[in-house]
Formats: structure tokens, sequence, C-alpha cells
């Protein structure tokens, strides 16, 4: 019953082949951490990526109860802490979680520079790999001012100040960042849209991108 | 389907590589769900760090960033005032906007900077060199950032008590030692602080501070500076 109707499904779908194609390619087992232990130097990647799709998880259900706007983005996360079943520690996950990342992310990043990883055909890889770190620091930026408590808004105010100083267009960009002349309900909208939605957008794109090259080039070898 | 797989396996060993799924994908899962495990663990005893809600005029309040972010505050801080020094201050743009832009730069064209034939890091010593200064770089400015606002919550009691209490108060021999004259004309004795610790609980100090009965102003101090007093006063023993 059940085959059948995944085989009926599969008729009109037709995701065997891409699966194969994905769960067949080959792996060399000097990656391979139950082969050689000091390989787990290559899961780095893979933990920030499991670590990315905890944060997606917990992301989405802190989404159900947080509202972005200037008193009840303080309200609701205070909420979500002391009133939501499961709500102190799924938020505890998403915050401990991005300086997880953060942590593996440099791992990652090390071992490819220790290894030197990113040479031909990888260097796009390497840049590929180097914006979607530019974008786990920017989820980390967006995302420390949404529960809007002191050092949210002290913190963003310092670090938004920073783009004033762009020739020519500085002012202009405090502008567009903090959407208006100072920090406030604009600005907290604004990355919270930033946060949830434009910065996913691009993390998945260059995820694909990396993912894709990964495949593609296959792994470096051993030295 | 297992068919498959088997046949495929054998295939694969004599050839030293595993096959993506489950052989691979199944191992580094185990990996990444320890991690996973630890950060369940550790999020149950270490609840996210809410602090009161956020107050613009809160002219108290010493911001801190998240720690991966505190070389970039402190790398600021430090180079902005080399750059004043320097008699550069008109030229900012090229510490805060341009030096950032080159390391952005340096950082995506590694592969283009490392020419080495050879891939073992310590015969790459430019790249060894990069990889040295890039780490002492961020650990040193990491470390100044923590420690900078260590400082500056720890200055940061002593300079509300002079700039709102000492008026009235005395704190050993700093402040005010004698009686003060109310705008009444009433004379009364603010009692010195220096033992205030032992006389005040901390919530009686704090409720003194929002309000103050006994002839004492209110000073309206915001909440980070309420906070700063409470924990500063309650050590004054
Ligand atoms: C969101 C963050 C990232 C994720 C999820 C990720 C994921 C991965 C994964 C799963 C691999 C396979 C090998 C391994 O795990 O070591 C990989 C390889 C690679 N990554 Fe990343 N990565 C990320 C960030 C970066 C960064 C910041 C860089 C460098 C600036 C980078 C550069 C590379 C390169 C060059 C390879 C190919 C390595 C080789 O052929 O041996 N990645 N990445």
């Amino acid at each position: 019953m059940w085959t059948r109707l995944v085989r009926w499904i599969d008729e009109r779908l037709m995701v065997t082949p891409l699966w194969r194609d994905i769960a067949d390619h080959p792996v060399p087992d000097h990656v391979n951490p139950s082969e050689h232990v000091k390989a787990f130097v290559y899961c780095f990647g893979g933990v920030t990526f499991l670590l990315i799709i905890a944060q997606f998880v917990t992301g989405m259900f802190l989404a159900m109860y947080y509202v972005p706007d200037l008193v009840n983005s303080y309200t609701s996360t205070s909420y979500i802490m002391h009133h939501v079943i499961f709500g102190a520690q799924v938020l505890a996950m998403h915050n401990w979680g991005s300086s997880l990342i953060i942590i593996m992310v440099t791992l990652h990043m090390l071992r490819i520079y220790w290894m030197g990883a990113y040479r031909k055909p990888r260097e796009l890889n390497w840049i590929v790999g180097a914006t979607l770190m530019l974008l786990m620091l920017g989820f980390g930026f967006t995302g420390y001012l949404l529960p809007w408590d002191e050092k949210a808004y002290f913190a963003t105010q310092v670090g938004v100040n920073f783009v004033k100083y762009v020739p020519y267009i500085g002012n202009w960009l405090f502008y567009i960042v903090a959407g208006g002349s100072k920090i406030g309900a604009a600005t907290l909208s604004r990355f919270f849209a930033v946060h949830v939605l434009f910065l996913p957008a691009g993390l998945l794109a260059f995820l694909g991108l990396h993912f894709l090259m990964i495949r593609r080039n296959g792994i470096t070898g051993p030295y | 389907m297992d068919e498959h797989n088997e046949h495929r396996a054998r295939e694969y060993q004599s050839r030293g590589v595993v096959p993506f799924w489950p052989e691979h994908l199944l191992k580094e899962l185990v990996v990444g769900l320890v991690a996973v495990a630890a950060l369940v663990v550790f999020a149950h005893f270490t609840p996210a760090p809410l602090g009161p809600p956020a107050d613009p005029g809160d002219w108290a309040f010493q911001p801190a960033p998240d720690w991966y972010f505190y070389w970039v505050q402190s790398f600021f801080d430090v180079g902005g005032y080399y750059w004043s020094v320097l008699g550069l201050a008109n030229l900012d743009w090229i510490l805060m906007f341009a030096i950032p832009v080159v390391g952005v730069l340096v950082f995506m064209g590694v592969p283009f900077i490392d020419r080495y034939p050879e891939r073992r890091l310590l015969k790459r010593p430019l790249m060894l060199g990069i990889l040295l200064v890039g780490l002492s770089f961020f650990g040193y400015f990491t470390a100044n950032g923590v420690y900078t606002h260590a400082q500056l919550t720890k200055a940061e009691p002593m300079a509300i008590y002079k700039a709102s209490c000492a008026t009235c108060h005395a704190l050993g021999t700093l402040g005010n030692q004698k009686g003060v004259v109310q705008l009444n004309g009433k004379y009364i004795y603010p009692p010195p602080l220096t033992y205030v610790g032992d006389i005040l609980t901390p919530t009686q100090i704090k409720k003194q501070l929002l309000s103050p009965v006994g002839g004492m102003p209110n000073l309206h101090l915001p909440p980070a500076a309420v906070t700063f007093m409470v924990r500063f006063l309650s050590a004054q023993k």
C-alpha cells in the first residue's frame, strides 16, 4: 500500500533519479569521522547546517508569539520566557544557537584555510562561504534588536551609527537602515523583516550555491 | 532499494569511498546531533538574557554587543582614538569605511592571495602570517572590548554618585559632609552613604531611589542607573 502510494506519487514527481543522485554520490572515506577520528574537522560545515535548521525551527515557533512593535516586542518576548510552554527553552536555544553557529562557521572556515581547500576550482566557493559568514553576522545583528530591551536598543544604536561614515551616502544610508532619523518603531519592524524574511531568503540561495559547488567540485583530497 | 544499496556499498568499498546516504550522512548526523543536544542542555540551564525594556533616555546604560561583535566596537574605539591623536579626525571615513572594505576584500580574496603550490600551512608562510595576524586581531580586540566594557560598567556608579548624590550625601570623605538647606528653608541632614549597605537592604535602597522619603528629591534616575546604584550602594559596608 505504502510502496504503491509512493510509486504513484513518484510517477508524477519523478524525484527518484534526483534522490539517487544525491544518495549515491561517492564520498571519499578520508572525510568520514567513523573511518578516521581526525576527519571530525570535515563535519563543521555539516554541523553548521544542522544548527541552521534548528534555528529555522526554533525561530518559526518564536514567531508564533513574538510581536514586532514598540511595546509588544518586549512584552511578547517576556511572555514567551515566562508563560509559553517550552518558551524559555526555545528562546534560549535560538539565542545561544546563534553563538554556537558563529563558533562552528569559524571552525569550518579555519579548516578550509588550514588545508588550503579554497584552491582552484574552489575559489568561488570560498567567496560564497564568506558571503554566508556575513549573512550569519547579519542575522546576529538584526536579531539582537528584536527583544527591544536596553542592550538591544543601545547596541543597535551603536551599530547602525557606523553606516553614517560611508562617504557621501552615509546619512542617507542611515535613514534606509534605521527607517528614519533615529532608532525607533520603523527600525524594529525593518530589522524584524530583514531577520525573518530577507536574510533567510539570501541564506537559502547562498547555501544552495555552496552545496551545489561542493557537489560539482568534490571535496578536497588529503594533502 | 535495499538490493540497490548493498550493491553500491560493495562497489564503493573497493574504491575507498562511501555512498553519501546512508553511510556518510548518518555518521555526520551523529556529530551534528551531539552539537544540537549540547545546545538543548545548555539552553535548558541558561535562559536567554532579557534586560529591562529599552528606554532611549537612559543615559546610564553601557551598551554591549553580542560577544562576537565586541571586536568591531573595540576596533573602532581604539582606532578612533589613535586616529584623532594623529590629527586625522576629518578623514575618519578612511578608518570607518575604507579599512573595513579592504578587510572584507582581503577576506573574500584569500584564494587569490594564496599563490603557493603547496597546501600545507607551514609551507605557506604568507598565509600562516595572515592567519596569525587575523587571529591576534580578533583575539586582542575582543578581549579589549570585554575589558573596556567591564571598566566602564565599574566606573559608572561612582560617576552617578558624583553627578547625582554627592551634593547632599557623603560617601567616606567624598561628597557633602554637612547639612543641607532645602528650597523651603528647612534644614536637613542627608545621611552619609558610607555604610548604607549595612543599614538598608537592596530592596529598600531601590525604593528610596524610585520614591524617596525624608526630603530627598526624586532624581528620576533611568533604569540602568537604578540597577547600577542599588548594586553599588548595597556594597557600601
Ligand atoms: C552558513 C555557513 C556554512 C555552511 C552551512 C557550510 C557548509 C559546508 C559543508 C557542509 C561543506 C562540506 C565540507 C565540510 O563540511 O567541511 C562545506 C565546504 C566548503 N565550505 Fe562551507 N559552509 C559555510 C560557510 C563557509 C564559509 C564561511 C567559508 C569560507 C569563507 C566556506 C568555504 C567552504 C569551502 C571552500 C568548502 C569546500 C571544502 C573542500 O573542498 O574541502 N564555507 N561547507
